[in-house]
């Protein structure tokens, strides 16, 4: 099937239940993994970005000009688990080919995404407006694909802000039993 | 006074140009070597001064950068010699790329952007700059530009005698040469051998044609001026890229049906035939002429739409992916094969002066597409061309042919003067760009560009937002 087809087909079910889940999660929308891996539900303040987004991809932006949420799955990794996934990611970012003014903010810490073990990091860069950006992302590996959940603001706006992706990491479920 | 080391050594220089001269077919493991060795030091040294003349090194976006390497290293893997081979992009937007002796390919950062959505095309710059260090061409220059001064001085340097002002004079004259490109038969043989290079490691070797054919579509004022005065004609490079394409796909093999349902016609009957999307509905009607004149009905806006420009259109075929339709249409003196969109605008003519073109057929990935070719003394052969590019691959071995069928398998031809009669020839095997271990993206919002709008009374005013250049 092509990109075009299944984001259409996640965009349809997410706006469906918008309508029918508005008892259970409040202004919030279901949105499933074209790919049927996972499935989140989306804040109210996150708009989900079709034009942005693909098979492998899921964008949403939030309310002001950097806020930004994805989900991106990569694929088959080699890694042997979510830390090491991380490691070789920030060594990438780390690069003269990433980021400019790429700083990792603290250290890897483990954290469980509806069971699964995943390695989650928190970096600092400056974007190409100009704008020092903070990002959390969030390293799993289902079945040797590689998955990252990232939130991403300006860094002042950050810390008053990132409890929009614990929001969503409290009701992420893993579809596959893999 | 000459001591008996120097006499020692003297013997070994001799040697060496002995082994130079005779372009070394025979020499032996430990000569080779020394030639390796030289021909690596003065690269390396060449490769700084290049870097430096050419804006310094440019690196580009990860996820860019992924993309180049997992093309490059699929070259390197089929290349023969065994040597370091690095690619480095330089910061400049000429467009234009190097090779230096000793395994050293060089891009530059217009080059990549001019060719970042084509990895055909790409594999073609790299073939080709691998292509000169494979076939020593930058080596063979230096030696005939500066003669056996040079190679005894270099010889000695590797027998312990010489100064590093030996590599720099030879890399110097290296990097003027490598700017200038390696003369005429140096091109044209890398282009060869870089086409093979590419179709050996998966990718089209129609790519070397839509690199040219890109380079011909430039203004000439955005290409660096030596690219013109030191390359053959692109035209004609194109010409031998395209003129090699047959000998990548295979020899003609009979092939037959499974079975009788395996015989259904590829391209369906036009009033069955409704797009893949499910828009546009085909139908044929005869004119005044009783001449079987093919329409496009929109079922949406419910109503006939020419895309033919009113002349007669025959054997409708629709892209795999929907996005356009080929016909053979009569262009007033011949029937000619188009491709036009779902806005029926034209988007590419197969067109031959003194013959008829009929049956198109896509592959199944939609890249290519076949036809039949009749010229005016009935002799039909098979044409493949190309969705995005003017190359086409013809098939003067399938005489009397016509496409029937294009799978996974292979392009399916009938024989004409036999209903069954078929034969298979396969397209060379090309695999997309799949990075082993990918890494993932970081992605920023696009700036916002609708307009600020401000309502002063009466009036409305359009703000444009301000966007920085990344």
């Amino acid at each position: 099937m092509n990109r075009a087809f299944w984001t259409s087909i996640t965009l349809v079910v997410m706006l469906a239940t918008i309508s029918c889940s508005a008892a259970t999660q409040q202004n919030a929308s279901l949105a499933f993994d074209p790919g049927g891996a996972f499935e989140f539900w989306v804040p109210a303040d996150l708009v989900f970005q079709r034009n942005e987004s693909s098979d492998d991809l899921l964008v949403f932006y939030g309310n002001d000009e950097v806020e930004l949420f994805y989900v991106e799955r990569l694929g088959l990794v080699l890694d042997k688990d979510s830390h090491q996934f991380a490691e070789r990611t920030l060594e990438q970012f780390a690069s003269p080919h990433g980021p400019r003014q790429f700083a990792v903010e603290g250290s890897l810490q483990e954290i469980e995404v509806d069971g699964r073990k995943g390695t989650l990091v928190d970096y600092t860069f400056r974007s190409s407006q100009q704008v020092d950006v903070q990002e959390r992302r969030i390293f799993v590996i289902v079945g040797q694909m590689g998955y990252t959940i990232t939130y991403s603001n300006q860094k002042e706006r950050f810390p008053e802000r990132i409890g929009v992706l614990k929001e969503i990491l409290a009701d992420w479920r893993w579809l596959n039993g893999e | 006074m000459v001591s008996n080391r120097n006499l020692g050594r003297f013997g070994e220089l001799i040697a060496i140009i002995v082994v130079f001269l005779a372009v070394s077919a025979s020499a032996s493991a430990a000569e080779m070597a020394a030639l390796d060795q030289f021909e690596k030091s003065i690269g390396e040294s060449a490769a700084e001064e290049l870097i430096k003349r050419n804006g310094g090194e440019y690196y580009p976006p990860l996820q860019q950068q992924l993309w180049l390497d997992e093309i490059f290293n699929r070259l390197r893997n089929v290349v023969k010699r065994d040597l370091p081979y690095s690619l480095t992009v330089l910061n400049t937007q000429d467009i234009n790329a190097f090779a230096l002796p000793g395994g050293y390919v060089f891009l530059t950062r217009g080059m990549l952007r001019f060719l970042s959505d084509d990895q055909h095309a790409m594999a073609a710059v790299l073939g080709h700059e691998l292509a000169h260090i494979e076939e020593k061409h930058g080596l063979q220059a230096v030696l005939r530009q500066m003669g056996l001064t040079v190679l005894m001085e270099v010889s000695l340097l590797w027998f312990d005698a010489a100064t590093s002002e030996d590599i720099r004079l030879a890399s110097t004259a290296l990097v003027e040469m490598a700017q200038a490109g390696w003369g005429r038969e140096a091109e044209f043989a890398a282009d060869r051998i870089g086409q093979q290079l590419a179709a050996e490691a998966g990718f089209d070797p129609a790519g070397a044609v839509f690199l040219q054919e890109r380079l011909l579509g430039l203004d000439q004022s955005d290409l660096p001026m030596m690219l013109f005065r030191t390359h053959p004609d692109t035209i004609q490079r194109r010409r031998r890229c395209e003129q090699a394409l047959r000998q990548y796909w295979s020899e003609p093999k009979s092939w037959q049906p499974v079975d009788n349902s395996s015989l259904g016609s590829a391209n369906p009957a036009p009033h069955l035939s409704v797009d893949p999307l499910g828009r546009f509905r085909l139908e044929s009607r005869p004119d005044l002429n009783g001449e079987e004149l093919l329409q496009v009905f929109d079922e949406q806006n419910q109503h006939m739409v020419n895309w033919f420009e009113d002349q007669p259109a025959r054997q409708p075929a629709w892209s795999p992916d929907g996005r356009e339709l080929a016909a053979a249409v009569w262009s007033g003196s011949s029937w000619d094969i188009w491709i036009v969109d779902r806005m029926g605008r034209k988007q590419r003519v197969f067109a031959y002066e003194d013959a008829d073109l009929a049956y198109p057929m896509w592959s199944p990935d939609g890249r290519m597409i076949a036809f039949q070719r009749t010229d005016g003394n009935g002799s039909a052969v098979v044409v493949v061309g190309y969705r995005h590019s003017g190359a086409r691959v013809e098939f003067s071995d399938l005489e009397q042919a016509r496409p029937w069928n294009w799978s996974d398998w292979g392009l399916i031809v009938q024989k004409v003067d036999s209903e069954d009669e078929f034969l298979i020839v396969e397209p060379p095997p090309t695999a997309e760009v799949t990075i082993r271990n990918p890494v993932p993206q970081i992605l920023e919002r696009k700036p916002r560009i609708a307009p600020e709008v401000i309502k002063e009374s009466d009036t409305i005013i359009l703000r444009r937002p301000n966007i920085l250049q990344p």
